[in-house]
């Protein structure tokens, strides 16, 4: 076969980037193996190490930038020959999205990872000191195992791969007719980045999100080190910092998936289980056990060795996330996992190597690694921060097992299915979780470090505070729940916890603290969470569908096991105005276009019993659509627009109905007289429609009059008398259809209720069974029209407000310990402190 | 005894009730034949969309359901109805998994999940466009 020619390709970028990536595989492998080899080698010859680790992983960084940086390149200039840039830019995307596009891909995401591990190690560089040498060897061979991941090496025929190159060519990857020809670059276009991604979250949650990924690898490489170096305790003072950026900056990745979730995308909630989720808050949890175990072993010399487990373990499951979502194996449970790419044997491999060496470290040293004689007492903080950070485990491990499901399958062949219910399914445990979290954060704040039993001040101390607290938990808890109107127990216990940890903690920051802002870090952070776990019960448990016209408590026994969530769209024609649950209404009052979206007003009134109008907003949800050239559009996808009120949020999402139109217009004419639909019903019976409900009142046999009908001699004229309700009001509406017999034939004259946009035909009586059959045909809408979701939310700002004083707490925390580094004799100062209560 | 050890202990018996608990919550995928079999208890059918039926979604009748054909892992095909609008994106779907029952003939499914295409085995597609 002739090679081809290509005309207006540009090859150098993608030689080069293949060399920069191979370059920077290759120095980080130099980095790692020199510094690993100085880690025992003393004076002249470490220091010679240290130098060639140094300039390794130096130009390793120059390396991995300059690998990002040729990415950039072709996807601003629209090199569409890279598969890269022709699969995640178009002509038309913003360049604002440009680094959106760059981490949409595994590839990017990878290089995303890899660049803040650059980053991160640069630091260490300078600041790790004494720990330097083996902490960078741990790094700089995570940096080995990342970059192989898009090396995309091939060995063998082309069988064996070692990673994906995001400098490949399209027409190395695709085959088709197009690439026979010289100039095939003229005829095709990228295909964009998912008008879903195309919003400024996508933009702030990945970077934030892997910065929190490669930050977990600091307290891990510094686990190493303690094993590598003997020093199995020092190392701990040195991670503490590290530790704490890398809860908060990890958990305020999580919070921002929840947020954009919540805020822009149609999930309709902030988290939902989802195994890509549970993820990444798997280790989240795990490092914030961590710092636990950590603090109570600087204090008391006890926790060493669970310190060592839970910071090898957080960043594993950091790994082991990576797997379940980039190996393809979630594809059946989750909404949002990655699709494979061929990568599933390379992601085991590097799951065994962080596995397996760090552990088999820790058991050959185990022995070793100090700790006191006796054990913890009973009435000891470490005892009780120890149990807490057990609890925590246990969190994780359940939410694992749940999450691991498909790789079981995976691996056993089995077929099992993850829980139906998996929101239900994990809230069951978790929210024990939850309540032994929010008391053991209130109980440990007023126990003493490395006491053995419970002398008079010290319990005097302990229960005044924690009896004052508690009884408030109560007195504010209990109110609130009988208002709210939920029933189940368990959620009354978990936000009366939850003030307990309020109360506890804010005791605690003004009569222990005394308010100084500085150390008060834990406090913080465990207020939040409290709140936390307040605002989840309340937006999670009172969630109502406001657009389900059939929520009202009256309704729902009725119609019993009918899924509320399910009824949860709605249909709104344009300029009508349309009841929703609730008290509320709502209008569509206009639509205009902008840029590549639609958008819709929808105006929503709500009305008190006596009628008068108690609360008015508009909402403005989209839609991306994309101009077809044969006019109309085709939708993409659909925002939502959130009203905001203090105590609650809510959330509206509108669908045009050119979004469903599939055939053509004499289809839409047929559905229009397909709307007739047939019940059989007994006097006394409900039927209900869209928006209301009718109740076969009873027949009379004597309707001489009718309208349109004039009696003859021998008619058997029949009316149904019926009446039709509304949910929020208690007008009623009445409708005669009218059935009669003349002759041997059967006439009905229909009846109609134009407001409601109901009509009623009568069209056959079943004397046997005492039954009567109408036909009833519901709003026969105008063209223009949106299906509407409209969700509330109450106290959704509590899981805000909370989650992020729980993430502040943490940076507080970190910057404590750092100034801590900084200036020794405010330290001392700090300690005292802390030491005295 | 230490109390380390009865805290394993207790951990140990928490860890397998709550075990025995997630197993019990786990179910297993099944197929239509057996939804139609077993009618009293939900089920989770994997499977792929009849591409030569018509997918009904007409929000004027019910902006709460629509209905396709989908073939299980057996092929055998069969009505369903979601009781949800339709998700974007459905007919390019890959594969579908469905939790509900059979009701009257017809399977209704209160939850759906699609794969997908994946951009590395769809060439198909990806080509078409190019």
């Amino acid at each position: 076969m002739n090679e081809i020619q290509y005309i207006g390709e540009h090859l150098w970028v993608g030689q080069l980037g293949f060399f920069a990536i191979f370059l920077a595989f290759v120095s980080a492998l130099l980095a790692g193996l020199a510094y690993g080899i100085g880690v025992k080698k003393t004076d002249i010859e470490q220091k010679q190490w240290k130098l060639i680790g140094k300039i390794a992983f130096g130009v390793h960084s120059i390396a991995v930038f300059a690998a990002i940086g040729l990415i950039f390149h072709l996807m601003i200039n629209r090199y569409y020959e890279y598969e890269y840039a022709w699969a995640h830019v178009s002509d038309d995307l913003p360049f604002r999205y440009i680094f959106s596009a760059f981490w949409e891909g595994q590839e990017g995401s990878f290089l995303l990872w890899i660049f803040w591990n650059a980053v991160l190690g640069l630091i260490l560089m300078v600041r790790a000191k004494k720990w330097e040498m083996p902490v960078m060897a741990v790094v700089a061979m995570v940096q080995v195992c990342l970059v192989s991941m898009v090396l995309g090496l091939h060995f063998g025929a082309d069988d064996v791969k070692f990673g994906v190159s995001p400098f490949v060519l399209l027409r190395d990857v695709h085959f088709a007719p197009i690439f026979n020809t010289a100039t095939y670059l003229d005829g095709i276009k990228g295909t964009g980045l998912n008008p879903l991604l195309q919003n400024y979250w996508m933009t702030i949650h990945p970077p934030t999100l892997f910065l929190g990924f490669a930050s977990t690898v600091v307290p891990f490489a510094y686990a190493i080190a303690g094993l590598w170096t003997k020093q199995y305790k020092e190392w701990i003072k040195a991670v503490m910092p590290w530790a704490l950026f890398s809860g908060a900056i990890l958990g305020t990745g999580i919070l921002m998936g929840g947020a954009w979730a919540y805020e822009a995308l149609s999930f309709g909630g902030y988290w939902a289980w989802d195994p890509v989720e549970n993820a990444s808050l798997v280790p989240w949890i795990i490092m914030v056990a961590g710092i636990h175990t950590a603090l109570i072993a600087r204090k008391t010399g006890y926790s060493i060795k669970s310190t060592y487990v839970f910071f090898i373990l957080s960043f594993f499951m950091i790994v082991y996330s990576t797997f379940l979502t980039r190996s393809g194996i979630l594809g059946e449970t989750s909404v949002h996992a990655f699709t494979e790419m061929g990568l599933e044997w390379q992601l085991v491999g590097f799951l065994f190597v962080i596995l397996l060496p760090p552990f088999i470290l820790y058991f050959i040293h185990r022995k070793n690694i100090p700790a006191p004689d006796e054990e913890e007492s009973l009435y000891s903080k470490e005892f009780w921060m120890f149990i807490g950070t057990i609890v925590l485990l246990f969190s994780s491990g359940l939410i694992t097992a749940t999450t691991s499901i498909p790789a079981v399958n995976a691996v056993l062949g089995t077929e099992f299915a993850p829980p139906e219910n998996e929101v239900e399914h994990h809230n069951q445990f978790q929210l024990w979780i939850g309540v032994l979290v929010t008391i053991l954060s209130g109980l440990t704040q007023f126990m003493r470090y490395k006491v053995t039993s419970m002398g008079v001040n010290y319990w005097k101390h302990f229960s005044t505070h924690l009896l004052g607290s508690a009884i408030l938990a109560i007195a504010v808890g209990i109110p609130i729940m009988m208002a709210s109107g939920i029933v189940a127990w368990q959620y009354w216990l978990l936000v009366i916890s939850g003030w307990f940890a309020v109360f506890t903690n804010l005791d605690y920051f003004i009569f222990v603290l005394r308010g100084k802002v500085s150390i008060s870090g834990s406090a913080v952070s465990h207020i939040g969470f409290g709140l936390l776990m307040i605002g989840v019960v309340f937006s999670g448990a009172l969630k109502a569908a406001l657009s389900d016209p059939f929520a009202s408590e009256e309704l729902s026994g009725i119609l019993g096991g009918m899924n509320k969530q399910s009824n949860q769209n709605v249909l709104v024609p344009k300029g009508q105005t349309i009841s929703l649950s609730d008290g509320y209404n709502v209008s569509y009052t206009k639509d205009w276009e902008d840029g590549n979206a639609t958008y819709f007003e929808l105006l929503f009134q709500k009305k008190d019993e006596q009628g008068n109008l108690v609360d008015e907003f508009t909402t403005t949800p989209n839609v991306l659509r994309e101009k077809l050239p044969k006019g109309g559009f085709k939708f993409q996808s659909a925002n939502p627009n959130t009203k905001h009120y203090l105590g609650r949020d809510i959330f509206t999402l509108a669908v045009p109905q050119w979004a469903f139109s599939t055939g053509s217009a004499e289809d839409e004419a047929k559905k229009d007289t397909s709307s007739w639909i047939e019940h059989q019903v007994a006097m006394g019976d409900t039927i209900y429609t869209k928006q209301h409900y009718v109740v076969f009142q009873k027949f009379n046999a004597n309707a001489l009059e009718h309208e349109g009908y004039s009696y003859k001699e021998g008619d058997i004229p029949v009316v149904a008398e019926l009446t039709v309700h509304t949910i929020n009001s208690n007008k009623v509406w009445r409708a005669k259809p009218l059935y009669y017999i003349r002759g041997n034939m059967q006439y009905t004259i229909p009846a109609e209720l134009p407001e409601l946009m109901l009509s009623f035909d009568f069209i056959k009586i079943i004397p046997e069974e005492n039954k009567v059959v109408l036909k009833i045909k519901d709003r026969n809408p105008d063209k223009e029209y949106v299906v509407i979701q409209a969700l509330q939310f109450p106290a959704i700002n509590l899981v805000w407000i909370g989650s992020i004083m729980t993430m502040l707490g943490l940076l507080m925390g970190m910057w404590q310990r750092r100034a801590k580094k900084q200036a020794l004799a405010e330290a001392s100062d700090v300690e005292n402190k802390e030491e005295e209560l | 005894m230490k109390k380390i050890h009865i805290i394993g202990l207790v951990a140990i018996a928490i860890a397998i009730a709550a075990l025995i608990s997630i197993a019990g919550d786990a179910s297993t995928y099944t197929d239509f034949d057996t939804a139609l079999a077993q009618t009293d208890r939900n089920h989770q059918v994997v499977g792929h969309l009849s591409l030569d039926k018509a997918v009904v979604y007409e929000p004027e009748v019910d902006p709460n359901s629509f209905s396709f054909f989908m073939k299980d892992k057996n092929g055998k095909e069969q009505k369903v109805v979601c009781l949800k609008s339709k998700p974007q994106d459905f007919e390019r779907s890959e594969q579908i998994v469905l939790t509900g029952r059979m009701r009257d003939q017809v399977f209704e499914a209160h939850d759906i999940q699609l794969k997908c295409p994946s951009k590395y085995k769809d060439e198909a597609i990806q080509n078409a466009e190019l």
